[in-house]
């Protein structure tokens, strides 16, 4: 599995880079130095620097910011796994945009939720670094399950990796989809999930503490 | 810039005019004139204006101004005759000096040796870190010196990666040591010669840099200590032994001692002879520089923020006009209505609302905004020193230490990616209180003892 994980100044995502270790085959770490940010230090500063200083200010920002960088990438590399380490400065969205239209990874991760990440065409599982052994499959209607195979199997290879039960849920209210539910909470106890899968962003389905990846919106 | 953002900034300007249309509209209250009132109106024009940035803080400066002509409170000549002033030429020539010593390079070869003796250990490290940025920001701006420190410092916490506490802590340290040091001599920020000129001009007590740095000095030793626990306090530091950095080594250059003797020969001058005029001795450094050829006018037309001295121009009309027209009387007749008229207890408030002001506008423009409030109260409260009431707002004017927009050299060394926002946020709200508190204690205490007051 093809995972990218965006890293702002910000933004570590420590739970994310581990999960991938356990998760994922080939790591993508996307360090992105925001523009907005070099900007404002510059607009912060300009009334008390010079223009050169300013420049020499900015050269060793991105030095630095390289060099964490490139610790990210060392820390990840020690674990074995193929890690390719991607440094851009520039506009955030724009850059992780970019990103995922060129390596094509299979998941996004990361620790915070942030509503930009919905525009993007890709699954995204927000990782609040809890234990999973239970994951849940919350589904508009289980009848249009056939639908959504290729987002099944994604879970499935998710779930498995990571050693955990898999459950579905409907937030649909067909009696028939309820009996199945009920009997299928009852055998498999599924329903105080760890992990959250959703096929749509849902406010109400998301409590912060718990993990969950999105599917499509 | 973005449309979006000169949208955003046109949006603001036209907020913060209308805040003088409102004060032009309204009734004039009863005690003050209708210069006094305006001049009121400017300053929250001005507070809006340095606070939202819709404008570049020098252009706020100059705009500030060009303000009291138009509104009919002063003759134009008379407002742009504040700008002819000694703090003006104390700071260009201190910018002059401070080229010459950064284009020789003795900064980093001081630097490196500063920290090397410092070394291992990763507390006595950090410690060295403040130590380096306060005792450069004697002698020069605060922010130049975390310009000129942040590559040395950024190369000498590459090599603790593992240990992120360490480099939170070694990063802050820079922009922490360079704010407490830049309260110690005139030389440190434009803020110290704007109160002095500001407190000569308006009371004439003609306060030296010997005095200054008599009086500032014991708060610079008593946060320094301070600063540093609470540095190694909130980030304990993991490693134990700091890795030993090889540097190539090169002799000292005649450059490099030249422009080391003017600095030295200028602040030692500065201490003994201030009293001829701060001015007067740091323009005999700065043209020392040329004379030794440390520097030329290329170096100089590239090394002077116009910024802060067009900012001073604003700050300088700010306060003089709120003076001359009685708009800082009547609104310090208002605030001991509210606080009461307890010398102490003014103080301490004066002290709070300036860390307050600092912590979210440039430290010029709340010194520049607090100081005409502070010699307004001790006009009306004789027992208020008014060379404490100046001198306190005028140190506390330098501690921003919690939010990135207090403070360019937060702001700088924020972007190196070492720490995060919420880090400084940790650190510096305790700092602010407690640099709240040392100022207050020291003026309460040293002062009394030196017979300030």
């Amino acid at each position: 599995m093809r995972c990218l994980i965006p890293i702002t100044q910000e933004m570590r995502n420590p739970n994310a880079l581990k999960r991938a270790q356990i998760l994922c085959d080939e790591i993508h770490i996307l360090y992105v130095l925001d523009r907005a940010l070099l900007d404002r230090m510059k607009r912060e500063s300009a009334y008390v620097l010079d223009s050169e200083t300013l420049k020499a200010i900015e050269d060793t920002v991105i030095d630095s910011q390289r060099e964490e960088a490139t610790e990210f990438l060392r820390a990840a590399q020690k674990q074995g796994k193929k890690v390719q380490l991607h440094f851009e400065v520039g506009d955030y969205p724009e850059v992780l945009e970019r990103h995922i239209l060129r390596l094509r990874p299979q998941l996004l991760m990361t620790d915070a939720f942030s509503r930009s990440l919905l525009s993007l065409k890709v699954p995204i599982w927000v990782d609040a670094g809890n234990e999973i052994k239970r994951c849940v499959f919350v589904v508009e209607s289980v009848t249009k399950i056939r639908n959504l195979k290729k987002d099944f199997e994604l879970l499935r290879t998710v779930c498995g990796r990571i050693q955990c039960d898999m459950g579905i849920f409907s937030k649909s209210n067909e009696r028939s989809t309820i009996e199945t539910l009920k009997r299928f909470a009852e055998i498999t106890g599924l329903t105080g999930a760890d992990l959250l899968c959703l096929q749509f962003f849902d406010r109400k389905s998301i409590k912060t503490e718990r993990s969950f990846i999105i599917l499509s919106n | 810039m973005s449309i979006k953002d000169i949208k955003v900034k046109r949006n603001l300007f036209l907020i913060s005019l209308s805040i003088l249309l409102i004060f032009y509209l309204s009734p004039t209250p009863a005690g003050l004139g209708y210069s006094g009132k305006m001049m009121i109106g400017i300053m929250f024009f001005a507070v809006f204006l340095f606070v939202t940035e819709a404008l570049p803080l020098g252009m706020s400066g100059i705009l500030i101004m060009a303000l009291p002509p138009i509104l009919g409170i002063y003759d134009s000549r008379e407002v742009f005759g504040f700008f002819g002033n000694e703090a003006i030429f104390l700071l260009i020539s201190a910018f002059i000096i401070a080229a010459g010593f950064q284009k020789s390079g003795l900064h980093r070869r001081t630097a490196v040796r500063f920290l090397k003796r410092f070394g291992k250990s990763p507390k006595i490290f950090i410690l060295g870190i403040l130590l380096l940025g306060a005792s450069f920001s004697f002698m020069m701006s605060e922010h130049a010196v975390v310009a000129l420190m942040i590559p040395i410092v950024a190369f000498s916490l590459m090599g603790v990666y593992e240990d992120e506490n360490l480099r939170k802590a070694g990063m802050i340290a820079l922009a922490y040591g360079c704010s407490v040091g830049s309260i110690g001599t005139l030389l440190g920020g434009a803020r110290n010669p704007y109160a002095v000129s500001f407190i000569s001009e308006s009371t004439g007590t003609r306060i030296t840099f010997l005095q200054w740095s008599l009086m500032a000095l014991p708060i610079v030793l008593v946060m320094l200590p301070i600063v540093w626990l609470l540095l190694i306090t909130i980030f304990p530091t993991k490693t134990e032994r700091i890795p030993v950095k090889k540097e190539k080594k090169s002799p000292v250059s005649v450059v490099e001692i030249k422009a080391g003797s003017v600095l030295l020969a200028t602040v030692i001058l500065l201490f003994i002879f201030g009293n001829i005029g701060t001015a007067v001795i740091a323009i005999l450094g700065a043209t020392a520089m040329f004379v030794f050829g440390v520097i030329d006018w290329k170096d100089v037309e590239k090394a002077i923020p116009w910024g802060v001295l067009l900012l001073y121009g604003g700050a300088i009309t700010l306060g003089k006009g709120m003076l001359s027209t009685g708009a800082t009387r009547w609104m310090a007749e208002g605030i001991v209505m509210y606080v009461g008229r307890n010398p102490e207890v003014l103080l301490f408030v004066l002290i709070v609302i300036t860390v307050l002001f600092t912590e979210v506008m440039s430290n010029t423009a709340a010194v520049a905004l607090m100081l005409p409030i502070g010699l307004g109260l001790s006009a009306v409260i004789p027992e208020l020193n008014v060379v404490v009431v100046s001198m306190a707002i005028a140190l506390a004017g330098g501690f921003a230490f919690a939010l990135l927009i207090g403070n360019p050299g937060n702001m700088i060394t924020y972007s190196t990616g070492y720490y995060r926002q919420r880090d400084l946020l940790k650190i510096g709200v305790f700092a602010d209180i407690i640099g709240i508190f040392v100022i207050y204690f020291v003026a309460m205490t040293v002062w009394k003892f030196m017979g300030v007051w």
